[in-house]
């Protein structure tokens, strides 16, 4: 059975709506508000809903046009699964995240699509499915709460955490802090701080031209060798430099803009 | 056929790139420009202050490496709306070493189109073609 997801046929009587429910419409009222003013429907509120109000199991396919591009599997108000389709390289690995528990990855990921959506409507099959032997699953209240904490970091930090599942290293330096962190291997990570500190000497040493403000964000590619290459991103005062492979800088790029494009 | 009609030529000949400029890197001014509408002399120094920023960086970080065999040639900066490509041409001779082919395009498909022309030209150029 095929439900074209859509305001109406997924629009919530005040009536019936429960603790959870209102808990997630103020959670996505920044981003409903926007896109409804453009006609459009919160894809992350739609998906939780979903998560909360399916018992049975089920399978949730996400299109974007005709392409499939998210799978989820549902039971008991609980998610068990979340694969991103046709992104490969943005899929995310425990293994490679500094998101630690599903809650995150799975509102990580909602972010994500609701990113990559950009102008695009969505619709959302629902099949019957049998369920394996899923350890982890949360609920959509905790999906939410993940969310909402996560909605409060800056862009270059969803940038990060967008793409950081396929960066070699990392070296991120905070804007109102200077704190820095870092992760990958310790010869890229230097490799990595080193360049950060040649660009910050070399715009010291330039003379300032008070018309071209340097607030403005920016993602300047550079190749470290055919293989990998290096993305070196700035936003107001945050500095964010990332090593991955040539495969994947595409799709990073594509990212950063829809982030920064909004 | 001269400079400025090469880069007028580059620039039709690629839907979606809106200016193609040849500035020096060393002096970081653009010294010809083709456009679609004419831009304020404040962007095309920044284009020209970004690219010198841009190789300085992509140089540091491959560093004093003499035996590479491989050195980039472009660079390139996202924005929210557009996509830029620098091009230069290493390895030439001292006095067109600064030598660069700045573009400003739609998406980062059509900006990676202008690498070959560009780097033809600046082969020409540093052959006195």
């Amino acid at each position: 059975m095929m439900l074209r997801s859509t305001a109406e046929e997924l629009s919530m009587s005040e009536t019936t709506k429960s603790p959870l429910m209102q808990g997630l419409a103020r959670l996505a009222a920044a981003t409903s508000d926007q896109q409804a003013a453009e006609g459009r429907t919160c894809l992350m509120q739609t998906i939780l809903c979903e998560i909360d109000e399916t018992v049975l199991p089920r399978r949730l396919t996400v299109y974007f046009g005709q392409d499939a591009v998210a799978e989820l599997t549902v039971s008991h108000r609980r998610l068990l699964t979340f694969d991103l389709a046709d992104a490969p390289d943005l899929a995310f690995r425990l293994n490679h995240s500094d998101l630690t528990s599903i809650a995150q990855i799975s509102a990580q990921r909602l972010r994500f699509l609701e990113t990559y959506r950009d102008n695009t409507g969505f619709r959302i099959r629902r099949q019957a499915c049998e369920t394996g032997s899923e350890t982890d699953c949360c609920s959509a209240q905790r999906i939410a709460e993940a969310l909402s904490a996560q909605q409060n970091e800056s862009r270059l930090n969803s940038f990060l955490n967008a793409i950081g599942a396929d960066a070699e290293a990392w070296v991120f330096q905070a804007g109102e802090t200077g704190q820095i962190t870092n992760s990958g291997a310790l010869e890229l990570v230097q490799q990595l701080t080193t360049l950060a500190e040649t660009d910050i000497l070399a715009k010291q040493k330039r003379v300032p031209t008070p018309r071209v403000p340097d607030q403005i964000p920016r993602c300047m590619v550079l190749s470290m060798s055919r293989d990998t290459q290096v993305i070196m991103a700035w936003d107001q005062k945050e500095r964010l430099l990332i090593a991955l492979p040539t495969q994947a800088l595409k799709t990073a790029t594509k990212t950063w803009q829809r982030i920064f494009a909004v | 056929m001269n400079l400025a009609a090469r880069l007028e030529t580059m620039r039709q000949g690629v839907p979606g790139c809106t200016l193609v400029a040849f500035g020096d890197l060393g002096t970081r001014l653009v010294l010809r420009c083709s456009a679609e509408f004419s831009p304020p002399q404040e962007f095309l120094d920044e284009l020209c202050t970004q690219a010198e920023h841009g190789f300085l960086l992509q140089d540091a970080l491959l560093g004093s490496d003499s035996a590479r065999d491989w050195i980039p040639s472009e660079v390139s900066v996202v924005t929210p709306h557009e996509t830029r490509m620098y091009i230069r041409a290493p390895g030439t001779a001292q006095e067109t070493a600064n030598d660069a082919i700045l573009c400003v395009c739609d998406t980062e498909e059509t900006a990676r189109e202008m690498i070959a022309p560009a780097k033809t030209l600046l082969d020409d150029l540093s052959r006195g073609a």
